[in-house]
């Protein structure tokens, strides 16, 4: 389904990580698919105010400043900009939630986002100052929620994690928070795995540490 | 034998009675529009008025200041009162307490009084100030303090009874010498704008209206001067000035390094690291160091020719104020021999210490994204002198800016490296300045993999480690799949150790 090489890239949704290294045991988990239409909504909507305002300031600036013919060629570029926004805003998110991930493994929490600028945030369990979970309007219509991790870090301190379902989010939550100062006790969040395999897997991996 | 006893006493206590006479000044310094008024109009009624409406409310505001603040120590907290409408008590944790900084100006420091800044790890930068103590009860306070810490309770008096003798190791010690270096090589054109800067604030907040009129009629009256010159000349006084300009700020950092890090020392006091400097400030600091976010081996380019460098220090949660306070406050030593610097890292972090040989590059590959990525500006070039100049002759900005670009690019490359530890991950950079940053595993926040649409088509990625210092450590174009090893690694030893605790947070 990709066209984009496995190894160039950060994978990022699961298909693409069975993939890469099928010998790691936890998949990542996708958002739930409700996030498209929020995410839709929530573009449509920023678009529609931007796009409308965009029309009132061209439409009352030609009267005022007399633009004439102007007014016409601003209209055009209005319209090519209406045309990008519906397109981005039905494409877009797809791609996006295609793109988005995360997994808990070994009392660390990945996020992966991004389909032009692609990231993948690991945040140790042991790190984490607080977690909040957010619900805006729309997305207690959707019956979704947004966690976000603040670390104590300087420049990447907040890591949100949007298109949980809302009761999946809570017990998440409540779970990591649990496990926030046991630390020696191995984690299995979302997969009940055996870490203990995971950890020497990785070791061989990451073979880099003196 | 009785400071002993006066020391486990619970420490309670108000600001020192100097703080009045330094307040006093503090108003003066205010008021000098209004007193200079006062002075020049005879003593007119009007100036008396004008002085004592706004002189005396201020005055009380001393006063009161120093009549309300008191500060205590009880129950593992130091509690620091004060206020007279809105009454203010501030508890702070004895444990959360990372530093207590003392500075003294000249007149402050023969009078045996000192501003203590106490600073916490919450982020807010200082947390309370107690201006003015004297400095023996400066002394108290800390040892109060730290004593807390050293065995989380109060009455372990004993085991520490000859505390305050803990021996202070001497580590680096620089005379005027070593610092007037320091000055000449640190970066010369940024001290020129602090001088401006401090130039424009004192013309702003000294001179009178008529000096400030006179001096903007005197520059006014050289630049018509100069636009009525021959180009030839125009362009000669200009560089001349130029230059004179430079070599101004260069002696001037001179200068100011030699005042600002005057006897500069660094010891070792127990676990602490204590750095005492300053010819007209005094500053004396001491410094955790599990409160090391970062340590970077830094060296300007001048400093790189000559051999020099200097050891600077991240520190978790202190947000500066001003640009200037936080150069000074990083700088753990000015000027150092780079493997001086590098034996002194085990010193402050235990077991630190950089395996030449095991230095991994990054990805060829970042060789044609720096040519590319710089070419942006020969390319734009070109575009222009092709437009201005015919075809062959338009060429020159590519032609020239090419072996350039390749060369610093190649360069950028070589320097570029990292070295994933147990314990440390280094990682260097800078092809003209060059900076070496030590960052413990136990202080990592977060670790972010990221890519960009060019490094998709490359197959490289970046690396970002965040710690809770300023400094953000960032390994460019490592190869992808060698970018999530890494990334998946440091997360677990992030998580193996117990950063917690060695964080302070």
């Amino acid at each position: 389904m990709t066209e984009k090489m496995p190894e160039t890239t950060i994978t990022a949704s699961v298909s693409e990580e069975a993939l890469v290294s099928g010998a790691t045991p936890e998949a990542f988990s996708t958002l739930e698919p409700e996030v498209i239409a929020l995410w839709r909504l929530n573009g449509g909507i920023e678009w529609a105010i931007l796009l409308s305002m965009t029309f009132v300031i061209i439409t009352v600036g030609s009267i005022v400043l007399s633009l004439g013919m102007w007014f016409w060629a601003l209209l055009a570029a209005w319209v090519l900009a209406l045309v990008v926004a519906m397109v981005q805003t039905i494409w877009y998110p797809p791609l996006a939630y295609r793109y988005s991930a995360y997994r808990i493994t070994d009392r660390i929490i990945e996020v992966r986002h991004g389909v032009w600028f692609r990231e993948s945030r690991l945040i140790p369990l042991s790190r984490i100052q607080h977690i909040d979970l957010r619900q805006g309007l729309f997305e207690r219509s959707y019956g979704l929620a947004t966690l976000v991790f603040h670390t104590a870090g300087m420049h990447e301190s907040s890591t949100p994690l949007p298109g949980l379902a809302a009761g999946k989010a809570s017990a998440l939550r409540d779970q990591l928070i649990g496990q926030l100062h046991r630390w020696q006790v191995p984690v299995s969040v979302v997969q009940p795995d055996t870490p203990e395999a995971v950890n020497r897997d990785a070791t061989a991996n990451g073979d880099a540490t003196a | 034998m009785s400071t002993e006893a006066a020391y486990r006493l619970p420490l309670a206590g108000r600001l020192h009675p100097w703080t009045l006479v330094f307040g006093l000044f503090a108003v003066a310094r205010q008021m000098l529009i209004p007193l200079l008024y006062w002075v020049f109009s005879g003593f007119s009624v009007f100036g008396t008025l004008l002085v004592l409406t706004f002189g005396i409310p201020n005055l009380l505001l001393v006063v009161a200041r120093y009549w309300t603040f008191r500060y205590r120590v009880e129950q593992g907290e130091l509690v620091v009162e004060q206020g007279i409408l809105r009454r203010q008590e501030r508890h702070i944790p004895l444990a959360n307490i990372q530093e207590i900084r003392l500075e003294q100006n000249l007149i402050q420091r023969q009078l045996g009084v000192a501003r203590a800044d106490i600073e916490t790890s919450t982020g807010g930068g200082v947390e309370a100030s107690l201006a003015l103590l004297s400095v023996h009860d400066i002394a108290r306070l800390r040892r109060c303090v730290f004593e807390h810490r050293g065995e989380g309770a109060p009455d372990g008096g004993t085991p520490r009874s000859e505390a305050p003798a803990v021996a202070e190791v001497p580590l680096v010690r620089l005379g005027w010498p070593e610092l007037l270096i320091a000055g000449l090589t640190s970066n010369g054109i940024f001290t020129l704008f602090l001088i401006l800067g401090a130039l424009l604030r004192f013309a702003e907040e000294w001179l009178p209206e008529a000096g400030r009129r006179a001096l903007l009629r005197g520059i006014e009256a050289t630049v018509r001067a100069l636009g009525g010159q021959s180009t030839a000349m125009m362009l000669a006084t200009l560089f001349l000035s130029i230059t004179f300009l430079v070599l101004l700020s260069v002696a001037a950092s001179g200068v100011m390094a030699v005042v600002r890090f005057y006897d500069f020392q660094l010891t070792e006091q127990g676990t602490a690291l204590r750095r005492t400097y300053g010819l007209l400030t005094r500053h004396i600091s001491s410094l955790s160091p599990a409160r090391i976010q970062l340590l970077a081996i830094e060296q300007t380019p001048l400093r790189r020719l000559f051999g020099w460098a200097s050891l600077r220090v991240d520190v978790a949660g202190v947000a500066y104020e001003r640009q200037e306070e936080q150069q000074g406050r990083g700088v753990l030593v000015p000027l150092i021999r780079p493997a001086a610097a590098e034996a002194l890292l085990s010193r402050f972090m235990p077991g630190c210490v950089m395996a030449p040989g095991a230095w991994r590059k990054v990805s060829p590959l970042a060789v044609r994204r720096g040519i590319l990525r710089r070419s942006v500006w020969p390319v734009g070039l070109t575009a222009a002198a092709l437009w201005w100049w015919s075809w062959p002759y338009g060429l020159w900005p590519l032609l020239v800016g090419l072996p350039v670009i390749g060369l610093v690019s190649w360069l950028d490359y070589r320097a570029r490296a990292y070295l994933p530890g147990a314990r440390y991950w280094f990682v260097r950079q800078g092809w003209a300045g060059h900076a070496v940053y030590a960052v413990p595993v136990n202080n990592i926040q977060a670790v972010v993999v990221a890519q960009t649409p060019f490094d998709l088509r490359l197959g490289l990625a970046t690396l970002i480690l965040d710690t809770a210092g300023q400094t953000p450590v960032i390994i460019r174009d490592l190869p992808v799949a060698e970018a999530c090893a890494l990334g998946q690694q440091v997360a677990r030893q992030v998580e193996g150790t117990s950063g917690r605790q060695a964080a302070g947070f």
